[in-house]
């Protein structure tokens, strides 16, 4: 019981009303956030929580597989990490859905603790990917407030050429790329040019540059 | 009457010469008294005393002879004189001895046919092989007359009152008797066991109102102790005269009913056995119908204890969870329950079966094994699906049987395309269920051949299934007919009738 973090949201999918009820209630008595579904229909009707979340899936639901639902989720681009619970163990299917990258998976009846377990850890992936999906975010807000000349020396610059040859390739003077080559530091809040190096990859800054001038 | 020994031929010569003696003394007195009576037609004595023998030719013998005497007599006393009075009264007597003769030779045939057939019927009595027996109830005749009901105490008083008249050598044999002569003269009153006195008052209330000939099966304790199964049939003879001679015919029908019970029993034995074994093949889907409902109450369980353990402990949410714990024990309890019926041995029962939960609960016990074989199972059952009068088990087990050979004969049959109907209704006053898929139907062999026990075409299979399947609804009164449908696949139809009784049991 760890408070605040608990808001986070746990979406299970189980055709079997008390089994869906049961893993619903324990889930709420830790404080999660749940939404239960009776069949994968209904959870993409609702749409994708805004805060860290996962899914609790049957892997045999009736009428359809929960496995190529799994499919399903991952060509939709939805990155939701996915937990597998089965009524009796099916080794070929669960072989499957672990490839297919599930979190973990469970026989019924299951620990608690067990389940409580690999949801703490679904979270805490879906917690990582929206961290590092928010720092490229918040990193192109700054990058875009950056001059026309200010993104043309910091595409130079992370390609390895030196102030001069940047300045030559812009034709302006050394100093003023120097000037330049500053204020991009301070504005991105780069220590040095390796960690600006770093975030021209995430930005994906470089490849234009190159493209642009053609070298 | 046949030729008897020594002393009876001696007594019918004794009254031959006696009528004799009397022909002679009547000769004399119309020879020699003075009477001017007609004294011949004294012979007629004669001949009646003759005819008491019952013999047709010495009754014609003594005609003759007194005929001739009458004449003689005649002659002697009056010669050839002119016709007169004398003539007359010979032509009287001569007349007389004629008719008397005639009369008596007559009654003598009709004594002979009589007695014919009285010797006929007793040959037949006797030598018929069954047991026949003849009584003498006219007191239960006149205790019922006098407005006594049928009860079984009136059949104990009148069975102990009734008398055997007449009983063949069978009899004595059936009831476990040296000889017949024990019974005749007896009656069976302590070989009579409860339902013999139950048939014997039905027997008594059909037979008062005329409603004959009645046959009864009923039970008798023979001498041994033994018991044995008859079938009795009663008939009133037209001069019963008030049930004084009623005719009684019995079958022993107790090897018949062990062989009946015995065939039974090993049919009662293969439908379980065969239940047993799809029991067998249903195991997965078994064990996940009793895990769901563990798996929920072990959660809800865990569930609970943390809404207790929480800073602020929450009852409602507590209270929620020991509902659900509840709810799915019993459930778990059901399941096995149902699972328990389908391997349970015992008689078949005769309730009303409501079709349409029956024929539901049995897809949904199916259901995982046919989605794990690629088939979907679309049910489609009238809303006024009725009830039928029947052991559910064994209709569940006719349901599981069709079910499991359509999900087997769509083996091979491309998966989008696996598909199991279940139509229920009712037609023409009767319920029609059709189970029917698309699998690869019945090629060349005529569908009643599936029919035959250990016809199979599975590597695995016993081939009973069907031919189990047909002898169930045929003891509930219907009909099971294969036929092939318009999918290339097959369809089997059950037809059972419809109780009146509807929803005598609740769900
Ligand atoms: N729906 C069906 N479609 C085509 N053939 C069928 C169908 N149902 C039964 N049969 C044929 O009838 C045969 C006899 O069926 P039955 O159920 O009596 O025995 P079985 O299924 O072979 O064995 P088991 O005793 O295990 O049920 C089967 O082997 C199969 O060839
Ligand atoms: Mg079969």
């Amino acid at each position: 019981m760890t408070g605040a973090a608990k808001a986070d949201c746990v979406c299970v999918i189980d055709d079997d009303e008390e089994v869906r009820g049961s893993v619903g209630s324990l889930l709420r008595a830790e404080g999660y956030d749940v939404r239960l579904y009776e069949a994968p229909s209904g959870f993409l009707e609702a749409g994708a929580c805004d805060v860290p979340s996962c899914l609790v899936l049957d892997i045999r639901l009736s009428g359809e597989s929960g496995l190529d639902f799994q499919e399903i989720l991952a060509s939709h681009g939805l990155s939701t990490p996915v937990i597998l619970i089965t009524g009796h163990g099916d080794i070929p299917m669960t072989v499957r859905g672990m490839r297919a990258g599930a979190i973990d998976f469970l026989p019924k009846p299951f620990e608690d603790d067990q389940l409580l377990a690999a949801v703490g850890r679904a979270l805490e992936v879906d917690r990582a990917q929206r961290t590092a999906a928010q720092g490229i975010a918040s990193l192109r807000a700054i990058f875009e407030r950056l001059t026309p000349r200010e993104k043309d020396v910091f595409g130079l610059v992370v390609t390895g050429l030196m102030n001069k040859q940047v300045a030559a390739h812009l034709g302006l003077s050394e100093i003023t790329v120097k000037i330049h080559r500053g204020n991009v530091m301070k504005k991105m809040e780069a220590q040095s040019l390796a960690d600006l190096v770093r975030m021209a990859e995430l930005l994906g800054v470089r490849d234009v540059t190159i493209h642009r001038y053609g070298t | 009457m046949g030729i008897g020994a020594g002393p009876d031929d001696w007594r019918i010569a004794m009254r031959l010469g006696m009528a004799m003696l009397l022909a002679l003394g009547i000769f004399a007195l119309d020879v020699l008294s003075p009477l001017q009576g007609a004294v011949a037609v004294l012979y007629v004595v004669v001949i009646l005393l003759v005819a008491r023998e019952q013999r047709r030719s010495l009754v014609v013998f003594f005609a003759v002879l007194c005929a001739t005497m009458a004449m003689a007599g005649y002659l002697v006393s009056h010669g050839l004189d002119a016709i007169g009075s004398p003539t007359m009264r010979l032509g009287v007597s001569l007349v007389a001895i004629a008719i008397t003769a005639a009369l008596s030779a007559r009654q003598i045939t009709a004594a002979e046919a009589r007695h014919h057939s009285d010797e006929r019927y007793r040959l037949i009595f006797d030598a018929s092989g069954f047991p026949i027996w003849e009584s003498d109830w006219s007191p239960a005749y006149k205790l019922l007359r006098a407005g006594e009901t049928p009860t079984l105490e009136l059949v104990q008083r009148a069975g102990s009152a009734a008398i055997i008249r007449n009983a063949n050598q069978e009899v004595a044999r059936l009831f476990g008797y040296a000889d017949r002569s024990e019974l005749v003269g007896a009656n069976i009153i302590e070989h009579h066991t409860i339902s013999a006195e139950a048939a014997q008052a039905r027997i008594f209330e059909r037979l008062l109102r005329g409603d004959v000939p009645i046959e009864e099966e009923m039970q008798f304790r023979t001498t041994s102790g033994e018991l044995i199964d008859v079938v009795l049939r009663v008939t009133l003879p037209q001069d019963h005269n008030g049930w004084s001679r009623v005719l009684v015919t019995a079958l022993d029908v107790t090897q018949r009913n062990r062989d009946q019970a015995r065939l039974a029993e090993s049919q009662a034995e293969l439908t379980h056995m065969s239940r047993v074994t799809t029991l067998g093949q249903l195991a997965a889907s078994i064990a996940h119908e009793v895990n769901q409902p563990l798996s929920a109450i072990i959660t809800y369980a865990k569930s609970g204890q943390r809404w207790l353990k929480r800073e602020a402990q929450d009852a409602p949410e507590t209270a929620d969870c020991l509902d659900h714990i509840v709810i799915n024990g019993k459930r778990a309890a059901d399941v096995i329950a149902r699972i328990r019926d389908l391997a349970r041995n015992g008689d078949p029962r005769r309730e009303a079966v409501r079709m349409a939960p029956l024929i539901e609960e049995t897809a949904e016990l199916l259901q995982r094994d046919m989605i794990a074989s690629g088939v979907r199972i679309n049910v489609a059952l009238a809303t006024d699906m009725p009830s039928v009068l029947g052991d559910h088990v064994q209709l569940q087990q006719v349901l599981l049987n069709l079910m499991m050979n359509a999900q087997q004969a769509m083996a091979s049959t491309p998966t989008p395309d696996r598909e199991l109907r279940i139509d229920g209704g009712v037609r023409d006053g009767v319920l029609v269920v059709e189970v029917s898929d698309c699998g690869a139907g019945f090629g060349d062999t005529e569908p009643e051949d599936f029919f035959r026990p250990f016809f199979t075409t599975k590597r695995d299979g016993m081939g009973m299934g069907l031919s189990i399947c047909r002898s169930i609804i045929e003891q509930h009164g219907g009909k099971l007919t294969a036929s092939g449908n318009e999918k290339g696949g097959a369809s089997f139809t059950f037809r059972l009738p419809i109780t009146e009784d509807e929803g005598r049991i609740a769900a």
